[in-house]
């Protein structure tokens, strides 16, 4: 049997081509559509974008504009001033409102019996109260335990004696010095008259 | 003639329009596409910093309107300390300290032996200070009513300091004692 072809035009798979065809024509219709919606939704983007900036630097701006008129209305040394003013009100209205009665009831809690206080003088410093006292006691170790006995209140605090002199009298004459956190109480601070008192003795 | 040759011509008409819009498509992907996305990218970057930049502008307006705020509520404040609060002049500082010591001193038992008043100029202030020092003599109880009173007072009164008279001078054999009491208040100097 003779096994050759003689056929010019020899038969292929023409169902294969067909199909590879229509593979590359859907590819390149998906590339189409692929390019046609990003083209479009990328511009509407841009376009939102170049909207949202220009919105937003034209509130910046206005913004920018009213903060520099209300800042320039301010005036620096003027709200220095008043800042000062409003502190130095505020310092008086603390002193004001030291309390004579709560401070001596926690001294005569506190005084050894050998220590008469002989002066007292409050003062606000940066914030901080700081009482001085001048006391008057038998030997050193009364001044000391007046010290302590103050620290013990939790009233006062960095409590130091800051002179110390002995009289003609063999006395010694001690100035104290201390912060003080005035105690919170409940109630406004009763009238000294109907209690306390150690013998009528500061 | 090759397979893919016969292939090619047999499929001319379809194939080669099928080439042409697939390279247009490529064409349009690599120089519309991609650049495109390129500029939304930075045009969102850009977005963002306007965005930042117009939240900065409205935080800076916040704070000037509190700022202002503030210093309206302080100023006015501020004012009615001055007015309804502390005495309003020298004339009143004198009324508040001369009458009222002398009211709260007589109400509680003390006898007063010497008072000084003497007007201070407070530096860097608008305030100005009256300053008095009052010699008292009383019991122990009567001069911690006395500066209870003071502490309760409607007028604007600081007690300063509270200084026993030197020992020789007190008086303790009968139970009084001798007090200097400093009591200060204000008063716009300025006006």
């Amino acid at each position: 049997m003779l096994k050759i072809n003689l056929s010019t035009r020899p038969f292929y798979n023409d169902r294969l081509v067909v199909a590879a065809l229509a593979l590359v024509t859907a590819l390149v219709v998906a590339l189409t559509a692929y390019n046609a919606q990003q083209v479009s939704t990328l511009s509407s983007r841009r376009s939102a974008l170049s909207g949202q900036i220009g919105r937003d630097q034209a509130t910046a701006d206005r913004a920018n504009k009213a903060a520099e008129t209300i800042e320039q209305s301010l005036k620096r040394n003027a709200l220095q001033g008043l800042a000062s003013s409003a502190s130095e009100a505020n310092v008086l209205i603390a002193e004001r409102t030291f309390s004579w009665t709560i401070f001596f009831n926690l001294i005569e809690q506190t005084l050894p019996l050998d220590v008469h206080l002989l002066m007292v003088a409050p003062r606000f410093d940066t914030g901080d109260l700081l009482v001085t006292m001048t006391a008057v006691a038998k030997r050193p170790g009364d001044t000391f335990a007046f010290v302590q006995a103050l620290t013990g209140t939790h009233a006062f605090f960095d409590v130091q004696v800051i002179n110390e002199e002995r009289s003609d009298d063999g006395t010694f004459l001690d100035t104290l010095r201390a912060k003080y956190l005035q105690p919170v109480v409940a109630a406004p601070a009763k009238s000294p008259a109907a209690g306390a008192g150690r013998g009528g003795r500061p | 003639m090759s397979l893919w040759r016969r292939i090619f011509a047999e499929r001319r008409r379809f194939i080669v329009p099928l080439a042409g819009v697939l390279i247009v498509n490529v064409a349009v992907l690599a120089l519309a596409v991609l650049p495109l996305r390129r500029v939304v990218a930075n045009a969102e970057d850009a977005a963002r910093h306007a965005s930042f930049e117009a939240a900065l502008g409205a935080k800076r307006q916040r704070d000037a309107q509190a700022a202002r705020e503030s210093r309206d509520r302080a100023e006015k404040d501020l004012q009615k300390f001055y007015a309804d609060v502390l005495p309003t002049d020298l004339e009143s500082a004198v009324g508040v300290t001369f009458l009222e010591i002398d009211h709260i001193a007589s109400e509680t038992n003390l006898v007063w032996d010497r008072r000084h008043f003497e007007p201070v100029k407070v530096k860097n202030s608008h305030l100005a200070e009256y300053r008095t020092l009052a010699t008292l003599t009383g019991t122990y109880q009567n001069i911690r009513r006395f500066l209870y009173q003071l502490e309760i007072a409607q007028s604007f009164l600081i007690v300063e300091s509270v200084a026993l008279a030197p020992a020789k001078q007190l008086k303790v054999d009968n139970g009084t004692l001798q007090v200097t009491v400093t009591i200060t208040t204000y008063y716009r100097g300025d006006l």
